[in-house]
């Protein structure tokens, strides 16, 4: 993984848009720029256009472009015509991601966990696993009885907040959100050529994102299920000794 | 057979069969919700839970965000500071600031150089005459959906040197945790009546 730099690994940025001409995204060219909208009857798929509505996910691809500089980001925004996002948006651009080929999907963002939306979300993560494609989701900040989606699903990389140097990952034995980087006090690019100070799960997934994307650029074709098992190897338990 | 819980208590079939459409009625009730409704549901219990963690959290001040019944605005409903009057009432369009964002993705967000950036939109920030330094906020939910956001703030009096510490991750947990009990404490409200069962 320290090896690694992300070349040739495509990562799918589920979000609020990306503009990559922040300075902080060092001359970042898009795989793809698209975004997934709805006007209430029909699902609009459109060229994003270099636009992030709030912000978050230029910060999201600026800390994967950190830690994995040479991966391949594709922008997939995913709001409605109040930028809001919904799961239909979503699975449509999980859809899209499969389609054109990425390796890897980015989601921070959450869904409550309630068991009617069980199925919207189940089936695009299982898709995204059979195809052999790494989905990793920020996890929610109230701790384990907090159920969302898609984070709390066993073959997603469900990433919490851990306070611990940039190239560390912990993982949490016993949770379905079983590991954590750090997210506390990240400084982000955010639109407008600005940059923020931010605390989140949001900015905790991308970096692991980032490091499974330098994993796969040393070795390509780990599934998901492997790469689980191998990021528990490398990470730190907290409070062991070992 | 109906399905148990992790209370050991196995759920009533009949009862079962009559929580899709107590959803669906808390569901439609709050779609149209009011401010004047949501202050009839906010009740000591639910103001003390939230003063004691805005506390707690070592914000100045915090509000209830609420979606309005188009989704394209949120209103604040509830404010703990000393200008709530002047607050409560303001709405912002749900495509600008920290609180739209929390709205969209339902994450919690919590940001510590609020006043630094040049695209804050201090339209707030001049209507209470502080400015704002560090903010927290987390989605609300009740009557089986999102309804808004609770945010909490720190805030610093013009001219004044002291720079208040920003919120970090425990503070996120501590607010999104409070808002998950305020949650079970409107919805038991609006469950008991339903049921016309209010007054236990």
């Amino acid at each position: 993984m320290q090896e690694g730099s992300g070349t040739g690994v495509r990562i799918a940025v589920i979000d609020s848009g990306i503009d990559p001409s922040h300075p902080g995204l060092n001359n970042l060219q898009l795989a793809d720029d698209i975004a997934v909208s709805t006007d209430g009857v029909r699902l609009r798929i459109e060229e994003g256009n270099g636009k992030d509505v709030f912000g978050h996910g230029t910060a999201v691809a600026g800390v994967i472009r950190q830690v994995a500089p040479d991966a391949i980001i594709g922008n997939f925004r995913a709001l409605d015509g109040q930028n809001r996002s919904r799961s239909f948006l979503i699975a449509e651009c999980v859809r899209q991601a499969i389609a054109r080929g990425y390796h890897l999907i980015n989601c921070s963002f959450g869904c409550r966990g309630l068991a009617k939306y069980v199925m919207e979300y189940k089936e695009w993560v299982d898709a995204a696993y059979v195809a052999g494609v790494h989905v990793v989701a920020a996890g929610s900040n109230t701790g384990d009885s907090t159920r969302e989606w898609p984070a709390h699903f066993p073959s997603v990389v469900g990433v919490g907040v851990a306070d611990c140097g940039d190239d560390e990952i912990h993982y949490r034995p016993g949770r379905l959100v079983s590991f954590a980087a750090r997210g506390e006090r990240v400084r982000v690019p955010w639109i407008g050529g600005s940059w923020r100070l931010e605390t989140g799960s949001s900015f905790a997934a991308p970096r692991v994102s980032g490091m499974i994307a330098r994993l796969l650029s040393i070795h390509p074709g780990l599934t998901p299920d492997l790469v689980k098992a191998l990021l528990r190897q490398v990470a730190t338990v907290p409070g062991s000794s070992v | 057979m109906p399905s148990s819980n992790s209370l050991n208590l196995v759920a009533d079939p009949e009862l079962s069969a009559a929580g899709a459409r107590l959803e669906d009625r808390l569901r439609h009730w709050a779609d149209d919700l009011t401010l004047a409704d949501f202050h009839q549901l906010r009740d000591s219990l639910i103001e003390r839970v939230l003063a004691g963690a805005f506390q707690w959290i070592g914000a100045n001040e915090g509000t209830i965000w609420l979606a309005n019944p188009e989704g394209d605005h949120l209103t604040a409903a509830h404010n703990t500071g000393p200008r709530a009057g002047e607050l409560i009432g303001f709405s912002q369009p749900l495509d600008q600031g920290i609180i739209s964002l929390v709205y969209a993705n339902e994450q919690a967000y919590c940001e510590n150089e609020v006043s630094c950036r040049e695209s804050h939109d201090t339209t707030l920030d001049e209507k209470l005459g502080l400015e704002t330094i560090a903010m927290l906020a987390v989605p609300f939910y009740f009557a089986f959906g999102l309804r808004g956001v609770i945010s909490c703030v720190q805030l610093k009096e013009p001219g004044s040197s002291e720079t208040p510490p920003g919120f970090d991750t425990r503070h996120i947990e501590e607010l999104a945790n409070t808002a998950t009990l305020v949650e079970r404490l409107i919805n038991s409200r609006l469950i008991l009546a339903s049921l016309g069962v209010d007054h236990v």
